[in-house]
């Protein structure tokens, strides 16, 4: 059973008749039409218990407006297993012609069957008629109430259970009395209590209090303009008259941090900060994910000067509580958001070294999975912030690498941060979005980083190995070996690796990184050819890197094997030169522009959705025609795929999609189409 | 609109459980059916059929959401997301797929139900169709001629078994039950099916009984149920009725102000 109390989608109706059975809907509709009835509108049954055709007098339909004329309405209860008829106002003419016409019912009728009922499924059938009429009837006869009363009380608990389900047809408060008189018995007194529940929910609803439905209002504000301090300081005032000193600090807080950098007055807000802070004494353990939220919210939106000084406000209050992680975390991202690893560090490392290893499981519940995630997350974290802050300290940040490959579970598993439980580890899940996690091979990654930049290169090239194992086609991993081996100087084998990732190469791989994974290959191509004494391929490869990224003159100049290249030749000596010059003029490489707006652009969207798809395709195109195509052919196939995308774009967005007009994707069209010329 | 509408009747699903055992050779069970799978089957064989516009669209929607003018070369993911959208399925409704027939502007659906698939032709009869005296359009009668279908006139006289307690033989009553089942799926949105379950309620074999309270409980009629519940001697049976109809969840709150 499902939907109760369903006399709140019934319209009161001033004359209402059930039909007999035997007959189908559309028997019916012919019925009606040959009274010169036409359907005006149908309602169909879908996920609720009703069907409904809406007919008016042709009449009525060809001289005035549709409001005008009584609405007849012919409805389906599937519930109740009932055929009724009513009329929106009465016309005691054509409620006659319609009864006669298909032997309609009225409720007198109805209630003077029923009281003969002599079995108990009589009496059950009676009910559904009885509570059919009665949904759309002005009042409750006393008839139908004495039958009620008795039926609730009836000998068999079916009949009682029946009665109590067609009650929640019926909508007088008369009916309130009803179910209370009968709440001791134990086959009803649930759903009594669920009815007297929603019948008392729909009074606290109309008499919510003013500050709770202004509160809902400000939450509102708060979420569409993320930003307004004036929003948070209204609702800390209206959280301190709900008596809700701990969420009201939290907003007066970030109000002032946002204020202070909005250059607003700032008196309002240290005065309620003022007066909230004595009344703060234990936070309730729901402002973990609350206050994460926030913080992650305005993370997001690039304001951790904020967050600093919400959160350096808010930690004394928590003293040295696992209820401060959500806090250290902010602090530690904004830090290093702001570039200060070594702050970044300090406030991370104590928490990682308080909280506790999750017990790991090859199989973990999806609960268990949140806790080992963040774990992993956090581990990560801290191995980051160790090879910022201490470059020197590798073994540490290697240690809380492996601890977070050993804890990771499979991504799967891990829950939305709202479905988590432990609401310290839903509230710390804020911060790590389901699209951003990290993932083994991130973390494999970085393993390899660190290990090369300690010059530990035997063991990042072991890393690498494994790597490529799982994902030989890994055009990233074959880049960074192909760095490894030209560190240990075996440039064949880097010439390898660097042909194996130029295969794997896609125009994904080329679009999120700062400088073109491309040139860079061309780069360590010529740094291979340099060591091997073959300059004319390695003059060729540099020129293409040049050309193909400007951006890489300045590894190119900072290179030892290049210098005796260049001092070779003064025709590729200045090439180098005019090109480290042009890079201090602004925007000199559209093609560059194109690259890292497409990139930015690709970050925004939803990895995977049409847009994201047609971007990256078009930003593929886009490359294509750049590095094949003569001017002509580019500028002519250029304007065909700006239109293609236009228009698609156009209807993703015709059709809900608002992701594809975003002014994101725009600018990676016009950088697109500069680079093409157009 | 007029609306005719089918139950595709499809082979019954095998029993698999006693396979591996090598004794009889394995029995097809004519209740069980495999709704997920046949719809999913079925939805891409009438995908296939050239007088099926290729753009279906889910119950979600009551008319065609796809736009009348679409780029001639539509990118593989503006396809892929614009088909998802469209196929989105309204909740608490039989699932569903409708095609327009390009020629007739028609518009089949086929409706999965927990028992029984449906095909439902929809004609305008406001459209002119070039012969006039044809029941259906042409292309319509084109599609439905090769496929399986059942009419509620086969159901009806299928289920006759069913209305008189005094056949009792298994194998008739059980093709009676399976018909009974796919009329609950034809006549789901039709209170007629009511008047063929009380004709059915006071079968003798409580098998029958458990159709009609299956039937019943599949389409949501809750007060026959309870007229069940006052009138069935089998324990069993009272056991189910009971749960089918147990009160919602305390903290339920679908009522006037949901």
């Amino acid at each position: 059973m499902s939907a109760a109390l369903s006399h709140a989608a019934v319209p009161e109706a001033a004359i209402c008749y059930v039909l007999p059975r035997g007959s189908s809907q559309y028997d019916v509709l012919d019925q009606l039409r040959a009274l010169g009835l036409a359907c005006v509108r149908c309602e169909p049954r879908g996920a609720r218990s009703f069907l409904t055709y809406w007919f008016q007098s042709a009449e009525s339909l060809s001289s005035s407006a549709e409001a005008d004329g009584i609405q007849i309405a012919y409805q389906e209860d599937h519930k109740l297993g009932q055929r009724v008829l009513w009329l929106s106002a009465p016309d005691n003419a054509l409620a006659a012609r319609l009864s006669q016409q298909l032997g309609a019912q009225d409720l007198a009728q109805i209630v003077a069957s029923a009281v003969d009922a002599d079995t108990p499924a009589r009496r059950i059938a009676a009910l559904g008629p009885l509570a059919a009429l009665l949904a759309r009837h002005g009042e409750l006869p006393v008839a139908a109430r004495q039958l009620l009363s008795q039926w609730l009380a009836d000998g068999h608990a079916a009949v009682r259970r029946a009665t109590l389900f067609a009650l929640s047809y019926v909508p007088f408060p008369e009916v309130v009395e009803l179910l209370r008189a009968h709440a001791s018995d134990p086959e009803l007194s649930p759903e009594i209590t669920r009815q007297l529940t929603l019948r008392g929910a729909a009074e606290v609803e109309t008499s919510k209090t003013p500050a709770e439905e202004d509160r809902r209002h400000i939450e509102d504000t708060i979420a569409a303009t993320p930003l307004n301090a004036e929003a948070y300081l209204h609702h800390a005032q209206t959280l301190q008259a709900l008596k809700q000193p701990g969420f009201a600090l939290a907003e007066a807080q970030i109000a002032l941090a946002l204020a202070r950098r909005d250059g607003l007055p700032l008196l309002r807000h240290l005065a309620l900060i003022n007066a909230l802070r004595p009344q703060v004494s234990a936070l309730p353990a729901a402002w973990l994910p609350y206050i994460a939220q926030r913080l992650a919210t305005l993370l997001r939106l690039d304001r951790p000067h904020v967050v600093i000084e919400v959160a350096e406000q808010l930690l004394p209050l928590l003293g040295s509580s696992l209820a401060t992680a959500p806090l250290c975390v902010a602090l530690a991202r904004s830090h290093r958001q702001l570039g200060r690893p070594q702050l970044a560090h300090a406030a991370l490392q104590p928490l990682c070294a308080a909280l506790p290893a999750p017990a790991v499981s090859l199989s973990p519940s999806t609960q268990a999975a949140a806790a080992q995630h963040v774990d992993a997350e956090l581990q990560f974290l801290l191995a980051q912030l160790t090879v910022e802050a201490h470059p020197s300290a590798i073994d540490a940040a290697l240690v809380a690498v492996d601890r977070a490959l050993s804890v990771l579970p499979s991504p799967t598993l891990v829950p939305t941060a709202d479905a988590v439980q432990d609401l310290l580890i839903g509230a710390l899940l804020i911060f790590f979005p389901a699209d951003q996690r990290v993932t083994s091979r991130t973390l494999r990654f970085f393993r390899m980083q660190a290990l090369a930049s300690a010059e530990r290169i035997d063991e990042a090239l072991a890393t690498s190995m494994d790597l490529l194992a799982e994902e030989p086609a890994a055009a990233d991993v074959w880049l960074a070996r192909a760095a490894l081996l030209l560190h240990a100087d075996q440039a064949e084998q880097a010439l390898h690796a660097c042909s194996q990732a130029e295969e794997s190469m896609t125009p994904l791989d080329r679009a999120f990184e700062s400088i073109d994974p491309l040139a860079i290959l061309r780069l360590r191509q010529a740094i291979a050819h340099a060591r091997m004494s073959h300059a004319a391929e390695a003059a060729s490869c540099l020129r293409a890197a040049l050309e193909i990224d400007p951006r890489t003159a300045d590894l190119a100049s900072s290179s030892p094997e290049l210098a005796q290249l260049l001092s070779d030749s003064p025709e590729l000596m200045e090439t180098l030169r005019a090109t480290l010059t042009s890079l201090d003029e602004p925007d000199p490489y559209p093609r560059t522009y194109a690259r890292q707006m497409t990139a930015a652009c690709l970050r925004t969207l939803s990895r995977g959705s049409a847009p994201w798809a047609l971007v990256l395709d078009f930003f593929a195109a886009g490359l294509l025609l750049l590095d094949r195509a003569g001017p002509v052919r580019r500028t002519a196939a250029g304007m065909t795929l700006l239109a293609s995308l236009e228009a698609q774009l156009d209807l993703l967005a015709s059709c809900g999609d608002t992701a594809a007009h975003s002014p994101a994707i725009h600018a990676a069209m016009a950088a697109m189409a500069d680079a093409l010329g157009l | 609109m007029w609306v005719l509408r089918f139950i595709l009747d499809l082979p019954p699903a095998a029993v698999s459980a006693f396979d591996s055992l090598d004794l009889d050779p394995p029995q097809a069970d004519l209740l069980a059916f495999d709704a997920d799978a046949a719809f999913a089957e079925w939805s891409e064989r009438l995908d296939a059929i050239p007088e099926l516009a290729q753009r279906p669209w889910g119950s979600a929607f009551t008319t065609d959401p796809w736009p009348e003018h679409l780029p001639a070369e539509l990118h593989p993911a503006t396809e892929r997301a614009l088909g998802d959208r469209f196929a989105a399925q309204a909740p608490a409704v039989p699932r569903s797929l409708t095609w327009r027939l390009r020629d007739s502007g028609s518009y089949l659906r086929l409706e999965a139900h927990d028992v029984a698939l449906v095909v439902q032709i929809t004609v305008d009869p406001e459209k002119p169709q070039p012969n006039e005296e044809a029941p259906l359009p042409a292309d319509a009668s084109r599609v439905l001629a090769p496929l399986p279908l059942l009419q509620e006139a086969d159901l009806v006289s299928a289920i006759a078994p069913l209305t008189h307690g005094d056949e009792t033989q298994p194998a008739v009553l059980l093709p009676a039950r399976r018909a009974l089942q796919q009329l609950g799926a034809l006549w789901h949105d039709d209170l007629r099916l009511l008047d063929v379950l009380r004709l059915c309620a006071d079968h003798p074999q409580p098998t029958v009984r458990a159709s009609v309270i299956a039937v019943a409980s599949q389409v949501g009629y809750h007060l026959f149920l309870f007229e069940r519940s006052a009138c069935e001697g089998d324990s069993l049976l009272l056991r189910v009725l009971r749960s089918v109809t147990a009160w919602p969840a305390p903290d339920s709150t679908e009522g006037p102000t949901a």
